[in-house]
């Protein structure tokens, strides 16, 4: 009896909104790519964005860019993003690749990345994020790729192509088991194009919660050393700790 | 209490991807229904935050048109695919273990996707069930994880 009258009063007391929310505005932000083959050494009066990735078919990665000045660690202040896409600064075919460009400075959250073919089929970081900044003069460097999870959400292998996904997994394990790997670049791609002291691995700072601006799949990066991790689904933020 | 009793066969197994049910041990069913409205939600990307002026959009990232075109051309299957996928992977953030169920007894309190024939009452009315579930007797069987 008691059990039914606490359901009850749940049914009655606990609903949440479910109308169709208003999008919130957010404006493309025009970013420049930046190629070649020469050493790479940064104009003072811009910010460069450098990210390397496994996902190597068709990725593109979206990052929110925060409101300037008080509230911009509030995403919902947010206003404008760029996208990263194409653009192989450097390579290594079948393995990472390296994309730069020159942004607008500021902070910036991490927002999304494309899984495979389908225009809808983008894991947004909507669970779990993080954010950086952006420093003119200095090339902000991140680490964002797709990571095939286990059934116990152990990451067992890194992209989008190839042998990153277990033979045999069924489709609706395909799209489940896979989370999103953060962090600062691993591969050696950048050694003879862009010199260290201009390197600056994205200060990353956690976000719990971030708005699903563009009705993309439901994901989270996963934890993060020294950074980020969870209780179930509570974020905890690592900085600081030993 | 939805009836989560059959005779596993073959069958059944090859579809615990799409047909199962989550489970959380020493949580109460307010806050199970809270969890699974939650993911819900947010599988229709209609979740909106704890705070009211959070707001997230439903029409994805081509606009209202896209969205029905994305529809159009992609299908049904399509929102199946993702809507388990995201329910999933919602519910083992929140650490809810997921248990393989046959396809009656899932059709009996879960929905695949949103179509005409749906409506937010009846929806609602299976989350409940669904909280029931998860918040019940803790199940026999295997736990299969994310």
């Amino acid at each position: 009896m008691i059990r039914a009258l606490t359901i009850a009063a749940a049914v009655l007391a606990g609903s949440i909104a479910l109308q169709t929310a208003h999008a919130q505005e957010l404006k493309e932000i025009e970013i420049e790519r930046i190629s070649g083959r020469a050493p790479f050494v940064p104009d003072p009066n811009k910010a460069y964005l450098l990210v390397e990735t496994r996902n190597l078919r068709a990725a593109t990665f979206t990052f929110v860019k925060a409101a300037d000045g008080a509230g911009g660690a509030d995403p919902a202040n947010a206003t404008g993003y760029i996208e990263i896409a194409g653009n192989h600064f450097a390579n290594e075919d079948g393995v990472v690749s390296v994309r730069l460009f020159a942004v607008p400075p500021g902070e910036y959250f991490f927002s999304s990345l494309t899984w495979q073919w389908l225009p809808v089929d983008v894991d947004c970081a909507c669970m779990g994020t993080v954010r950086f900044p952006v420093e003119l003069g200095k090339v902000t460097a991140i680490r964002v790729e797709t990571a095939i999870l286990d059934a116990k959400g152990e990451q067992i292998g890194v992209g989008n192509i190839g042998d990153a996904i277990p033979d045999g997994r069924h489709e609706n394990d395909l799209f489940a088991m896979r989370g999103i790997a953060v962090g600062h670049p691993t591969s050696a791609l950048l050694r003879g194009r862009v010199d260290d002291q201009y390197i600056e691995p994205a200060r990353l700072a956690p976000v719990a919660e971030l708005p699903n601006w563009f009705g993309r799949q439901i994901n989270r990066v996963l934890p993060i050393p020294g950074v980020l991790d969870y209780e179930g689904d509570r974020m905890v933020d690592l900085r600081g700790r030993d | 209490m939805p009836d989560l009793s059959f005779v596993e066969s073959e069958s059944d197994i090859a579809n615990y991807d799409k047909y199962f049910y989550f489970h959380r041990a020493d949580t109460a069913f307010p806050e199970a229904l809270r969890d699974i409205r939650e993911c819900d939600a947010r599988a229709r990307r209609m979740w909106r935050g704890e705070a009211a002026d959070k707001q997230e959009i439903a029409a994805g990232p081509y606009g209202l048109v896209g969205a029905a075109a994305q529809a159009f051309i992609f299908g049904p299957a399509q929102d199946r695919l993702f809507r388990r996928a995201n329910l999933r992977r919602c519910m083992f953030f929140k650490g809810y273990s997921r248990y393989g169920l046959a396809k009656p007894n899932w059709e009996a309190f879960n929905f695949q996707r949103v179509d005409g024939d749906l409506v937010e009452a009846d929806i609602q009315a299976m989350l409940v069930r669904q909280a029931l579930v998860a918040s019940g007797p803790a199940p026999g069987a295997k736990a299969l994880g994310l």
